[in-house]
């Protein structure tokens, strides 16, 4: 919401005289929320006020930096001041990005505390969009004194309250380095090699993740149970969870979990040895076909999968002959007992992209999965499939025994 | 600056929306940047954007690492923010005021001084207390082109600058420890560079 003239120079006011207090039930009488949430923690009166100062503090403690009294009134003074200096230059308005960015700053100039000190990002963070993150941010700052909570997706309000208030992610932040030393030793490989073991992780040691699979289209649940080792991000540590797709990374020949910041450190190295899989829900394979063949044979209109004529290819698949001037993509297909295609495979033409991959869509266990890797692996498709079938058997197998 | 935008990098398309300006701005930037689920959705409206990236090779910085960087004594890390403000003129008067405790506010009464690094600093008035220091950059028409607004040496536990600055139509804050300073046409040219393999693409 924007502030006018007057609104601003009161805010104005209470800014430049240090009146923290003032500025914020202004704020909030002007219809900002966020004035109720940053008053509740300048007062330590409400449960969120509470939890964000107590939080803060643990994050500086973990962080071997001691902050007094005089020095948490800095930090809370320079809070306001930077709230009043984001208004004032945007009419107002102060987004979640830019309340985010001078928390970070004040953060550490004042107390030298780091971007983990600012509580809302742990609980804003397990949102999977900004239509659901917004009502979030919404309801926080609502909470007026005495009050929690009270937005929701798939978690309740008193565990995303213990997770803010935890200390986890420096635990996290080193188990993803140990993990890094692993990965990034890995060297290109252009086959697959050694039989990989996609089950090694789903020992009883592992700390395993249960959550759902959303099938909308099918109007069904996929229960699993995953090893955390394979969820990078903290929203994918939440148990009962459900959700529409899952996104993981794997080395092609060991199938071990690929971290983003990995893959990045892989990339400048010169290393490709690794596929990307999303576990979801998507339309039959005969319109995913077609969809695919008009993507890699443009200007062709809906021509179909049915229309097109298949040809022996090799690695025991068929290719699609495509009929345009202009094919983008080599289409094959693992065709079932009728005729169906039961794989799809569109793979980049090299020449035509800097670097081809393929994209690849099979089914198993009631899943639609989507996997993309470089073309040089294309060869291996059979054995990428069964992998993954054999990753999600067992990830099927482990929630059985749980009641989830 | 560029090197997360070429090969197989998954990539995410945002829409940047600068509301004062009403303009939108069509971003495609390596999903790697973003820590959280919210920003890696395709096709989402922001209408502000923040970044944290390693100062030397504008890698991501997530807010984890953050703490690890600093237990190693390390702040060789930046953030910088897309966002829409008021013109450089009227945010020079605002960061002034944040400056002086809305003491002074008049660039015309603020008494210029060159600085270091091809500066200008702007210093109240005697008699009014300045707790932060401000400085811009001006172009050969006099215009301002960045502001910055910096803690004090000795004041505060970890001194830092906000810099303020357009590019490519967007306006940017760039935040980083005031020991980088010295550095700060590189942190335009690097955000610049940046933004143009995010805007410019098929």
């Amino acid at each position: 919401m924007t502030l006018n003239t007057d609104q601003l120079a009161i805010l104005d006011t209470h800014a430049n005289a240090g009146d923290r207090i003032a500025y914020y039930k202004a704020l909030a009488s002007f219809g900002d929320n966020y004035g109720n949430l940053a008053l509740g923690v300048t007062l330590n009166n409400s449960v969120s006020g509470a939890a964000a100062n107590k939080y803060f503090l643990d994050t500086a403690s973990d962080e071997g930096q001691i902050v007094p009294d005089d020095e948490l009134a800095r930090v809370s003074l320079e809070l306001m001041l930077a709230d009043n200096l984001v208004r004032q230059a945007n009419f107002g308005i102060a987004t979640i990005d830019q309340i985010q960015d001078y928390h970070r700053q004040v953060f550490e100039d004042v107390a030298g505390v780091s971007a983990n000190g600012w509580t809302p990002d742990y609980f804003l963070q397990s949102f999977d969009n900004l239509a659901d993150r917004q009502p979030a941010w919404d309801s926080l700052v609502s909470s007026e004194p005495g009050r929690t909570y009270t937005h929701q997706k798939s978690v309740q309000p008193e565990k995303r309250i213990s997770n803010i208030v935890g200390g986890l992610p420096t635990v996290v932040f080193l188990a993803t380095l140990f993990w890094s030393a692993a990965a990034i030793a890995g060297s290109p490989s252009p086959g697959i090699s050694p039989a990989p073991d996609p089950c090694t992780f789903f020992s009883p040691n592992e700390e395993h993740v249960d959550f759902f699979i959303n099938m909308r289209l099918e109007q069904k649940k996929v229960a699993v149970s995953v090893p955390k080792v394979f969820l990078e991000d903290r929203w994918d540590h939440v148990n009962g969870a459900s959700h529409n797709s899952q996104l993981f990374r794997v080395t092609l020949d060991t199938f071990e979990p690929v971290s983003r910041v990995q893959a990045s450190l892989q990339n400048r190295n010169g290393n490709h040895n690794r596929m990307t899989f999303v576990v979801g829900d998507r339309v039959d394979h005969e319109a995913l076909a077609s969809i695919v063949l008009r993507r890699a044979d443009p200007g062709t209109g809906d021509v179909g999968f049915g229309n097109y004529e298949l040809v022996s290819s090799e690695y025991n698949l068929s290719q699609a002959v495509l009929v345009g001037t202009d094919p983008q993509r080599n289409v094959y297909f693992a065709l079932g007992e009728n005729g169906a295609p039961d794989t799809v495979v569109s793979c980049g033409i090299a020449g035509k992209v800097p670097f081809p991959g393929c994209d690849q869509y099979f089914r198993a266990f009631g899943m639609d999965i989507k996997v993309n890797y470089r073309a040089y692996a294309f060869q291996n498709w059979q054995k990428v499939q069964d992998d993954i079938t054999s990753f999600l058997s067992c990830a099927v197998e482990a929630s059985k025994s749980k009641d989830i | 600056m560029c090197a997360l935008f070429h090969g197989e990098e998954e990539m995410v398309t945002h829409v940047l929306y600068m509301h004062q300006e009403n303009v939108r701005h069509e971003l495609r930037i390596p999903t790697v940047y973003f820590e959280d689920a919210w920003d890696r959705v395709d096709g989402a409206e922001h209408d502000a954007q923040l970044f944290s990236v390693m100062i030397d090779d504008f890698t991501p910085v997530y807010r984890r690492h953050t703490a690890t960087l600093k237990k190693a004594g390390r702040h060789d890390y930046m953030t910088f923010l897309l966002q829409d403000y008021v013109g450089n003129e009227r945010l020079t008067e605002i960061v002034l005021s944040t400056a002086t405790g809305g003491k002074s506010r008049e660039i015309s009464e603020a008494l210029r001084q060159d600085a270091d690094f091809d500066l200008v600093a702007l210093r109240a008035k005697e008699g009014i207390e300045q707790n932060k220091d401000v400085y811009i950059s001006e172009d050969a028409a006099g215009d301002i082109r960045t502001v910055f607004l910096c803690s004090q040496m000795g004041d505060v536990k970890s001194p830092g600058c906000s810099q303020y600055f357009r590019s490519h139509a967007i306006d940017i804050k760039v935040n980083y420890r005031r020991v980088f300073l010295a550095q700060w046409k590189g942190f335009e040219i690097d955000v610049d560079s940046f933004l143009a393999c995010a805007l410019n693409f098929e």
